[in-house]
């Protein structure tokens, strides 16, 4: 029995959409999650609660610093669509959600299947990502209100 | 990477009660000698899955066992055939370990590739240090309490054994059941000894006087 070898996304894509499902909210995510063949799915890796280190860099520039402990829920799960192609999903989401990471994990997996990337790019990934864009873009009005510009006074103490 | 994931072999069904089942028939092992330890479905679920591709590149009492005592600050050495790039993957992916090219504190071999060279290579600890020996797991052809055609019946004696227990284990040569009775004397350093084959295991630590009868 042959199987068709497993189809590899760009791995910029690929960080696209995991980063988009990763931030997505989690009713649109459920929502998208249910329409899914449950039996195609194979647990490689149970969801998993652990901690990972944050990193960071003062002013996004300086010596990185650890910021902190960050709680992180992963899970693997594989996908055997119906011509045998089998893709491996990874999810990766911040907190203990386990539903999430493996919403995640299904999807990454299915988008790594050419017979549905593009329909699931259409349908899920790009209006959750759309989703998010306009979630951040009401913060960043809100937050805008009440910026403070200190460019005056810097140049009246600094020659 | 994506290669290896998308080919990779199943882990325990349950990791917690897996590994805890697994270490539990691990004790019971060590405590009693030569008895053979049959895991318990609850240990072995999800090791032999009924998909091919998703079966673990070992057999499930190796791949139990494993899955059990590695982590990712013990590594391990898989000696011979063992050591390909399949179980190497997947035994970083389930446990985090890595794989020793040389024989180290856990050195796993098939029972053909046991010889010589991987026995004298094993650490037998020192007096003031004997639990930084090596403990050398094997998968043997077959094992068995009653006495079985064509493999070396032994007679075990020591701390965990009334008066004795026989034990037939077919694969590993006489050449290292010799070593064996011989390291006895070199208690306390030594070498623990795990048999598996299938879903049973037994043990032979390094406390029970082997002797080998043909």
């Amino acid at each position: 029995m042959t199987h068709p070898p497993p189809h590899f996304p760009a791995p910029q894509a690929r960080q696209r959409w995991l980063a988009v499902l990763a931030h997505a909210p989690r009713d649109l995510l459920e929502r998208h999650a249910a329409a899914l063949d449950e039996a195609a799915f194979t647990r490689l890796r149970a969801p998993e609660t652990g901690l990972t280190m944050v990193r960071a860099r003062i002013g996004n520039r300086g010596d990185r610093f650890n910021v902190g402990d960050a709680t992180v829920t992963r899970c693997v799960v594989r996908h055997r669509a119906a011509d045998g192609r089998v893709a491996a999903g990874v999810g990766y989401v911040l907190g203990r959600d386990e539903a999430r990471a493996e919403w995640v994990a299904r999807f990454d997996a299915l988008l790594q299947q050419p017979g549905q990337h593009d329909a699931l790019m259409r349908d899920v990934v790009e209006p959750l990502a759309a989703e998010t864009a306009h979630r951040r873009a009401a913060a960043a009005a809100r937050i805008a209100a009440s910026r403070v510009s200190f460019d005056t006074l810097a140049s009246e103490i600094s020659p | 990477m994506t290669t290896i994931l998308a080919r990779m072999g199943a882990g325990f069904a349950d990791p917690v009660h897996g590994a805890q089942q697994t270490f539990r028939a691990l004790l019971g092992a060590m405590a009693e000698p030569g008895r053979v330890q049959a895991l318990p479905d609850a240990a072995t679920a999800g090791l032999a899955p009924q998909e091919a591709d998703l079966r673990p590149p070992l057999d499930v009492a190796l791949a139990a066992t494993l899955l059990t005592l590695l982590d990712a600050d013990t590594p391990v050495h898989l000696a011979g055939a063992l050591d390909t790039e399949d179980t190497r993957a997947w035994l970083r992916f389930h446990t985090g370990a890595r794989a020793l090219p040389q024989a180290g504190a856990m050195t796993a071999a098939r029972a053909c590739d046991v010889d010589a060279t991987l026995w004298n290579a094993l650490d037998i600890g020192t007096d003031e240090a004997p639990q930084s020996s090596a403990t050398l797991f094997v998968d043997v052809d077959a094992l068995s309490e009653q006495p079985l055609e064509g493999a070396p019946a032994l007679k075990l004696r020591g701390a965990g054994i009334e008066t004795s227990r026989d034990l037939a284990v077919a694969g590993l040569s006489a050449a290292f059941w010799q070593w064996r009775t011989a390291l006895r004397s070199q208690l306390p350093r030594g070498v623990d000894i795990v048999l598996l084959c299938g879903t049973r295991l037994a043990a032979i630590p390094r406390s029970t006087h082997v002797e080998s009868e043909g």
